[in-house]
């Protein structure tokens, strides 16, 4: 059973009481989402050789 | 004309058509996003592997039985795939991926590093981890479309289609995780240094 705090209960049930928006990101979010690109690029990652081989492999065996 | 001036659905083709370079280059094309979409979710590399792998081999069997019906749209439908993969891991996991840090990180852990001395901690790399764990605590829907749209680069369309709901739901997804990752900075008055 997965224990919350309040803290992260606080977090689950953010008040998101914006209505779904009708078109893109405000400005706000952009230049937000922006200033976040480079943070979340440094997350990119790339599966290991090993794995695309045994992928090939298998599609070569059919 | 070389492999990578093609477009995915030429490649597609190619594949079909017996050119194993076809997939190649396919994978060799996408590889990043989809992997870094999976790992993203599920915060394991070998577990992320192993859906990597699953998700190709369900891609090679539907383009080899001649199922596949989505030209010009590879990339969306091998996510989709991907991400369906990690619904049903969670699902045989009977856990979500809402809170659940598979590295063993912990927001709390950070929360401390700022009390001790929070102009010394802020530095890249921390503030790179700090984001990280602020991503993993969004709820999962918010999560999901982050991670589909910044890693995958995907349109709202897309991400909707993948998802099962409307374009403004998930564009509406997008705005509360981005809200909610801005008011996490604010609450633990983090901010980005980026230069």
């Amino acid at each position: 059973m997965i224990q919350l705090s309040t803290f992260e209960l606080n977090l689950l049930f953010l008040e998101n009481t914006i209505d779904e928006p009708s078109c893109a990101l405000s400005k706000d979010d952009n230049d937000f989402y922006n200033t976040l690109k480079e943070e979340l690029d440094k997350e990119i990652r790339h599966p290991h050789p090993s794995s695309i081989e045994s992928i090939l492999a298998y599609s070569r065996s059919l | 004309m070389k492999l990578q001036g093609k477009i995915d659905h030429e490649l597609v083709h190619l594949y079909i058509a017996g050119q194993e370079s076809g997939l190649e280059e396919l994978i060799r094309r996408h590889k990043s996003k989809i992997y870094t979409s999976v790992y993203m979710l599920v915060k394991d590399e070998y577990l992320a592997e192993d859906i990597f792998q699953d998700t190709f081999i369900k891609v090679i069997n539907t383009l080899k039985a001649g199922k596949y019906n989505e030209e010009g749209k590879f990339l969306p439908w091998v996510l989709r795939i991907a991400h369906n993969l990690v619904i049903d891991y969670f699902r045989k996991e009977k856990r979500t991926p809402v809170i659940t840090n598979g590295d063993g990180f912990d927001i709390f852990d950070v929360l401390g590093f700022y009390d001790e001395s929070i102009e010394e901690k802020m530095v890249r790399d921390q503030t790179h981890k700090d984001l990280k764990a602020m991503i993993q605590l969004l709820p999962s829907e918010q999560k999901e479309v982050l991670i589909m749209r910044h890693y995958g680069d995907m349109s709202f369309k897309d991400i909707a289609e993948i998802t099962n709901v409307s374009i403004n739901t998930a564009l509406g997804r997008m705005r509360y995780a981005l809200n909610n990752l801005r008011k996490m900075m604010e609450t633990k008055e983090l901010s980005l240094k980026l230069h």
